[in-house]
């Protein structure tokens, strides 16, 4: 406890750039987070749909798809996609990846991360949307088809708005872990907190930072875990904060939609 | 509460109530699921114009029959026709035929994601391309003959099981259609608002609309109804008058039916 | 393709051996600290509550990337000596911990109070409707989303080996191979094969405790 509480220890949070140096890898973190859940929640809705849909072979090809990056571990698809990415998509990514992206997100072998983000968790997405669809009550189609409405306006007026509305808390809660699983992308050489966080156990005075202090790992690391603690309770309350709100306009009844587990 | 006058587009009151022509028909209907025969050899024809109220013990496949006339279950054998249509070969082309054919369920649903006005102007501007405006002015002419014109902006959770019921009968009848079926409206509200909807119903019959009902409201179709089908193991076991029905009833079984009615 | 498996035969199995102990360790660690903050979480007393509480968002919100940084190099560092498997086992066992002790308070609130009040009017004391009455019924409603924590906890064991902390586990025997044979895809293959046979074999034992211990109601 001595160790870990010494001010000594902590010192190299207030010297040179360190804290901040930290704070912008974050937010890189925070940026692959939002990038790959945009793209897989896109890809995550498609593939819904697909599952749900009348004819055998596009459902199957869904259910093989999640089935498939649902199960396997994610640090393996990510692993496996930089080892296997061939080296002109790598340099074609560092040419011509658009300059407003941060440094860290330009190196070569971000779309081997951002691959694998997206693959397992569009598969996870996936599984939660179409539980979301299916919880809804089948008189709400009924009652849409029976106004003569096409079976894409039945989708699109009624079944999704209302799944979708259902799939918030479940899609924050994928987003925490999303978070989380950012720092996965440390093991692939890109500069995201975890890694910067090491660089600066093994530095002292290093020339990002220019302070004049080693900082322990034990102390980097639980500063790197308040930051997504923090980052990702907020996330939650947030969610919570919605579902209430959605609860009060709506009444509709409250989803049995599975959240996804520890992931 | 006042009578409603349904008016039609084309005044159909008059033109309609007269003519024999049949809207509906059903030819040696057969269903099942798996091993269990839900409809056996179902024939009937609706007039235009004409009222009728389906009843029957539960399970008897009522409401099976009712949900195959616009496609929502589908049929193993024999046809239906809505207004020289065929419903139950239609495929693709189904939800065009069912813009003619309004439906109200047992459990509402209501869209709870749409305020009221919403629910009813939805398939008008979706299906058939009217303005919102138009649709507007319409959902609230509607919502004004089910009794509840103040009701628009609120979402159906506010709202009572016979609001909501209600609300869902305007939603049908927004798109204007020939034929309405009613999946026992009334089971799921509480008995003091089971009236209202009743009303309703009744002088949407009055005016002409053609209605097939099924219910367990027996006064509704003494009063309302121009033949009463009574169905049972999936057969159609007698149609008549309701009159006819009660006081003298051809089968053993619509005789038992009609008994435990009355004594109830 | 089946060659690459037949020829590194040994290195697969052996990682195949160290997942299913690091899960196994985990999974005991990861119940026994879980169902002590669910208690804390069900408990009378605010303040508990409190603990139990902050000890669930801490770790429910925090990467098992870091948790594995911290216990071992950090503890390491801090003077204490642990070994990496020591430091793996209590990492992805505290880690999954908390959301265990989410599933088994969930697991106590959905026994109603009614069952709690028909024990205590027939003279139990709290602790022993919690322990007779509350805790049989609520086993059985939480063996499914424990079934699906443990199966996350296998694909998250994959981290573990990825880690500094590089006990031998299937990925990390998968990337010696892949090392050795340039074979890729194949070593990939393979691994993920062996993470989906564990899970796999979990989800059947799971449904088989599901079904034995299912409630009828």
């Amino acid at each position: 406890m001595g160790y870990l509480l010494d001010p000594d220890n902590w010192e190299w949070v207030f010297t040179g750039n360190n804290a901040r140096f930290l704070l912008e890898a974050f937010a890189t973190n925070v940026q692959i987070a939002v990038i790959a859940m945009v793209l897989a929640l896109a890809l995550g809705l498609v593939l819904a749909l697909m599952a749900i849909a009348t004819l055998t072979p596009v459902r199957l090809a869904a259910k093989v798809w999640v089935d498939v990056f649902r199960n396997i571990p994610l640090i393996l698809l990510i692993l496996y996609l930089a080892l296997s990415l061939p080296e002109s998509v790598r340099d074609f990514w560092v040419d011509a990846a658009p300059g407003f992206l941060p440094e860290a997100l330009r190196s070569q072998f971000v779309l081997a991360g951002i691959g694998g983000l997206v693959l397992y968790n569009s598969a996870v997405l996936a599984e939660v949307f179409r539980a979301g669809i299916l919880s809804l009550d089948s008189g709400q189609r009924e009652a849409a088809a029976a106004l003569g409405l096409t079976y894409r306006q039945q989708m699109r007026l009624v079944v999704l708005p209302q799944g979708l509305r259902r799939m918030v808390p479940a899609t924050v809660s994928q987003l925490i872990t999303l978070n989380k699983d950012t720092t996965l992308v440390s093991i692939i050489a890109i500069q995201e907190v975890v890694r910067s966080g090491r660089v600066l156990t093994q530095t002292a005075g290093n020339p990002f930072t220019g302070g004049g202090v080693t900082a322990p790992i034990l102390q980097v690391m639980i500063f790197i875990g308040v930051l997504f603690v923090i980052v990702n309770f907020a996330l939650s309350r947030l969610s919570g904060r919605l579902e209430v709100r959605e609860g009060r306009r709506t009444a509709v009844k409250k989803p049995p939609v599975a959240e996804p587990a520890a992931a | 509460m006042r009578a409603l006058t349904w008016v039609g587009p084309v005044g159909r009151k008059d033109a309609l109530t007269q003519t024999t022509e049949g809207l509906v028909a059903l030819t040696g209907v057969r269903k099942s699921f798996g091993d269990h025969v839900v409809l056996d050899d179902i024939n009937l024809t609706i007039r235009r114009g004409e009222a009728i109220v389906v009843a029957g013990p539960s399970g008897s496949g009522k409401s099976t029959m009712l949900r195959c006339v616009n496609g929502l279950e589908t049929i193993d054998g024999g046809s239906i026709t809505v207004d020289g249509q065929r419903i139950d070969t239609a495929g693709g082309g189904l939800s065009v035929l069912r813009r003619e054919i309004g439906m109200v369920f047992q459990s509402f649903n209501l869209f709870p994601h749409m305020t009221v006005e919403r629910n009813v102007m939805l398939a008008p501007v979706k299906v058939r391309g009217l303005a919102e405006a138009d649709a507007r002015t319409r959902a609230h002419e509607l919502l004004g003959r089910v009794g509840i014109p103040e009701k628009a902006r609120d979402y159906p959770a506010d709202l009572s099981g016979g609001q909501q019921q209600r609300v869902a009968i305007a939603r049908a009848l927004a798109m204007d259609p020939k034929l309405m079926l009613f999946d026992e409206p009334t089971s799921a509200l509480d008995p003091e608002v089971i009236r209202e909807v009743l009303d309703v119903m009744r002088d949407l019959a009055r005016s002409g609309m053609t209605m097939v009902v099924v219910t367990h409201e027996m006064g509704f179709a003494r009063e309302v109804c121009d033949r009463l089908v009574f169905i049972d193991g999936g057969r159609i076991v007698e149609e008549a008058p309701p009159e006819e029905f009660f006081n003298a009833a051809k089968s053993d079984r619509a005789r038992e039916f009609v008994d435990k009615i009355i004594h109830h | 393709m089946i060659n690459v498996l037949t020829d590194n035969l040994d290195d697969f199995a052996s990682g195949l051996w160290v997942t299913t102990r690091l899960v196994a360790g985990s999974f005991v660690v990861a119940l026994v600290l879980g169902t002590l903050v669910a208690a804390l979480r069900v408990s009378a007393s605010g303040a508990l509550r409190r603990v139990g509480t902050v000890y669930v968002e801490i770790f429910r919100n925090v990467p098992l990337l870091v948790l594995l940084f911290i216990a071992f190099p950090g503890v390491l560092r801090g003077g204490v000596d642990i070994s990496p498997w020591t430091s793996g086992i209590i990492a992805l066992g505290v880690y999954t911990s908390a959301y265990v002790a989410e599933v088994l308070r969930s697991g106590v609130a959905a026994v109603s109070t009614g069952q709690l009040e028909a024990g205590l009017s027939l003279g139990f004391t709290p602790v022993s409707v919690l322990r007779r009455i509350v805790l049989p019924q609520a086993f059985r409603t939480v063996i499914g989303p424990l079934g699906s924590i443990t199966i996350a906890m296998i694909k998250n064991s994959a981290i573990v080996g990825a880690s500094i902390v590089a006990l031998p586990d299937i990925l990390k025997e998968a990337r010696i191979v892949n090392s050795n044979t340039f074979q890729t895809t194949e070593a990939f293959f393979w691994a993920a094969a062996c993470y989906l046979l564990l899970t796999v074999t979990l989800t059947f034992v799971f449904r088989g405790l599901e079904s034995r211990y299912a409630i009828r109601r």
